[in-house]
């Protein structure tokens, strides 16, 4: 991610701020202890009376920018053309402002797009992968094909089915539900972009869920999150998910029954 | 959550002690994240008593005595060598010099368990008691920095920790036991170190002669003058084993540990001030300790800088012998083919750059030279690569470096099993690729490992612990170095 502005102003991942000077005579005290914190959380920021100082200012600025471009970012060109031979599909909210203003509409495709779907993609997979925008495409135009090439790899050494990945605009993680029971997988896992922070736009979480259906409730459903370079790398989640994946379908259970099961 | 034992052992130059610790894991991620453990809480279990460091006639360490010391020890605390799972063995001080140090440090090895770390030098003596006496948790929490200094019979080991990391540290070759001196006044032996420093500074002192409390105490004064300088930057060059300290930060408090340090913690009986008339009550363990404590308190005092000395001062350094070099890795990929615990691994440091991967020769050629350095045979004994810094984690990447590891390994014939240590959080993933190329190997990839210089890790038995129905496995390792200055 770079780009003029952003580049000039100095940006540090954990707060290190070593160009900060102090203004008091003495080194700040909560200066320190952020530093000590290492975390990207604006927390014990200098400041000149009641103002922060102008650089965190416009650093706060930057990021929350990033955030909600984020939010209303579509999928672009260069990333579909990547995923040049899979099916893209649209939610039933018209576009992004539809889709943000009225959630509902991006947990269904409406039954033509589901038609389609249900002639073109193979049926009865073990695993099926749905790709959704969610709240920030960028969260997964970085970090979905790197999780997915590896994921695939993993699976397929564990000589589990995968199906065809279909790429869904407008979509929340229910979209998956609709599309796996039409195409009767056992196990739907919809990667998918969180709604971003101000330390991080580009987040993705990776949600599965065993036997999806109309009947499928939150609770159903095993999430890994904060998946970006800040947090889980998206190749290690890869990895990490193809053994859950493995335990999921071994226990035919997903979400809060699996980890109950796991606990007795 | 699991906890381990860990033994901690430390031979300095004028006392040998043991430790047993428990050290309890904490799972660091959330929920919803993969699992990163980290050493969480330490219990002292058992603490073994103070003996003096046993030498031989010929100046060097006892082993035998030390051998059948540690067995004693062992027997006190109720526990068997192999149910220890991780510890060290710290020679330290002037001992490190001795002619059979690394000779022990072997010998303590196999004994123990086999799972002892030995090494020896001054600046990691300095970080070993800075971590035991709490100074690094300490000025973690609070956003301070604090030097910590270890006042032993041989050495003054000082660090300075700033918001939980080290950023300075230095050594003098002065202590305690500068001078030995029998309770009627007659010097019986002087340090080399102790000899410079009190005749460099116009003192004429020689083993045989014999003096009185005012001119031990004008000795103590000097040395204590040396210590009170040096730490605040000054440059002794006849007595310090390492550079100067840079003091281009501000210090907000001390932090004092080791055997002197103890004796000041002990002035508040009374004992040892100058008004004493009695020399045999000034030299208790018949060396300067005593004296140089008060001389020290009586600075410390005077001096800006709040000071503290923790509860256990003299096993600062074998506390923190016991914890410090334990890391525990992310979670690990497939243990089960691989046998644990595995000691003594030689570990080799590859740097992959963006270069090495286009290049799958250069890679095994760097392997080879550093094996050939150090005398190993590679098709006999498993060795560990580590790599740290990766340059990007992206799964082209890595697809391509597990290939050239892969290429590398079966060209070499390398001992199984394979062990890959690497910085970034890859574990899982690169050990999937590697898996998809060495179908039917003993591959082991742990992450999570931070990087050092030590030549050898020994990994430890595997930490398992479940969440979301998933369970992972993570492994303590202790990287170290058995090389001797």
């Amino acid at each position: 991610m770079s780009g003029g502005y952003r580049d000039s102003v100095p940006y540090a991942r954990a707060r290190d701020d070593s160009d900060g000077r102090s203004l008091n005579d003495s080194e700040n005290h909560t200066e320190k202890k952020t530093r000590a914190a290492s975390t990207p959380a604006r927390i014990g920021l200098s400041h000149v009376g009641c103002r922060p100082k102008t650089v965190d200012w416009l650093r706060f600025r930057y990021d929350h920018a990033l955030a909600r471009d984020a939010v209303h970012s579509e999928l672009s060109e260069q990333f579909l053309k990547r995923f040049a031979t899979v099916p893209v599909v649209q939610s039933t909210a018209s576009d992004r402002s539809n889709y943000i203003l009225m959630p509902p509409k991006g947990k269904l495709v409406d039954l033509r797009t589901l038609e389609e779907l249900t002639r073109s993609c193979p049926h009865g997979r073990d695993v099926q992968f749905i790709i959704s925008d969610g709240l920030s495409a960028k969260a997964v135009e970085e970090n979905a094909a790197d999780l997915l090439a590896i994921l695939e790899d993993g699976l397929q050494f564990a000589q589990i089915t995968t199906g065809t990945p279909i790429i869904a605009r407008f979509a929340r993680v229910a979209i998956g539900d609709q599309i796996a029971y039409a195409l009767g997988a056992k196990l739907v896992i919809n990667l998918i972009g969180e709604r971003p922070g101000l330390s991080s736009a580009c987040s993705m979480s990776a949600y599965l869920t065993y036997n999806p259906g109309p009947h499928t409730i939150s609770s159903d459903r095993t999430v890994v999150s904060n998946i970006h370079s800040g947090g889980t790398p998206a190749v290690e989640a890869g990895a990490y998910i193809s053994k859950l994946i493995k335990s999921i379908l071994k226990a035919k259970l997903s979400g809060v029954a699996l980890q109950q099961l796991s606990q007795q | 959550m699991q906890s381990i034992l860990s033994v901690g052992i430390d031979i300095g130059t004028t006392t040998t002690h043991l430790i047993v610790s428990k050290l309890g894991f904490a799972n660091d991620s959330i929920l919803n994240q993969s699992p990163r453990l980290r050493v969480a809480e330490k219990q002292i279990v058992y603490e073994g008593e103070i003996r003096f460091t046993p030498l031989t006639e010929d100046g060097c360490i006892d082993s035998k005595r030390i051998a059948q010391l540690i067995s004693k020890e062992y027997l006190a605390a109720g526990i068997e060598p192999a149910s220890v799972q991780s510890g060290a063995v710290i020679i330290t001080g002037e001992s490190a010099k001795l002619r059979n140090a690394e000779a022990v440090a072997r010998e303590l090895s196999s004994f123990a368990g086999d799972f002892v770390v030995a090494s020896a030098g001054p600046n990691l003596e300095s970080i070993l008691a800075a971590r035991g006496s709490g100074a690094f948790e300490r000025s973690r929490e609070q956003g301070t920095t604090i030097l910590n200094m270890d006042i032993g019979g041989g050495t003054v080991n000082v660090a300075v920790i700033s918001c939980g990391e080290l950023i300075d540290s230095a050594c003098l070759s002065v202590g305690g036991r500068a001078l030995r001196i029998s309770s009627q006044g007659l010097i019986e032996s002087i340090t080399e170190s102790g000899e410079r420093l009190f005749n460099g500074n116009g003192k004429r002192v020689q083993s045989g002669m014999t003096i009185d409390c005012e001119e031990l105490f004008s000795l103590a004064d000097m040395e204590a003058e040396c210590i009170m300088s040096f730490i605040s930057g000054a440059h002794h060059a006849l007595v310090s084993t390492t550079d100067r300290l840079r003091c281009d930060y501000r210090i907000d408090e001390m932090c004092l540990t080791g055997g002197v340090s103890e004796l000041i913690n002990n002035k508040a009986t009374g004992k040892g001030t100058r008004s004493s008339s009695s020399l045999e009550d000034l030299v208790p363990f018949n060396d300067l300790g005593l004296c140089l404590a008060t001389s020290l308190q009586r600075r410390l005092q005077v001096g800006e800088l709040p000071y503290r000395i923790p509860q256990s001062p003299i096993r600062a350094t074998v506390i923190g012998a016991g914890m410090h070099s334990l890391q525990v890795t992310g979670s690990t990929i497939d243990v089960s083919t691989v046998v644990l615990p595995l000691k003594n691994v030689p570990m080799v440091h590859l740097d992959p750059g963006k270069d090495l991967v286009r290049q799958p020769d250069r890679f095994f050629d760097d392997v080879q030279n550093q094996l050939r350095h150090n005398d190993i045979d590679w098709t006999a004994t498993p060795i560990a690569l580590f790599i740290k810094e990766l340059p990007e984690l992206s799964y082209e990447y890595l697809k391509q470096l597990s290939i050239d590891l892969a290429e590398a390994l079966q060209r070499a014939r390398a001992c199984q099993p394979y062990i890959i240590a690497v910085e970034d959080d890859v574990a899982a993933a690169l050990g999937l690729l590697l898996r998809q190329r060495l179908r039917d190997a003993n591959i082991l990839v742990i992450d999570g490992v931070e990087s050092s210089d030590g030549d050898y890790i020994d990994l430890g038995r595997p930490i398992v612990h479940s969440q979301q129905g998933e369970t992972s496995i993570a492994l303590p390792v202790v990287i170290k170095s058995l090389v001797f200055k």
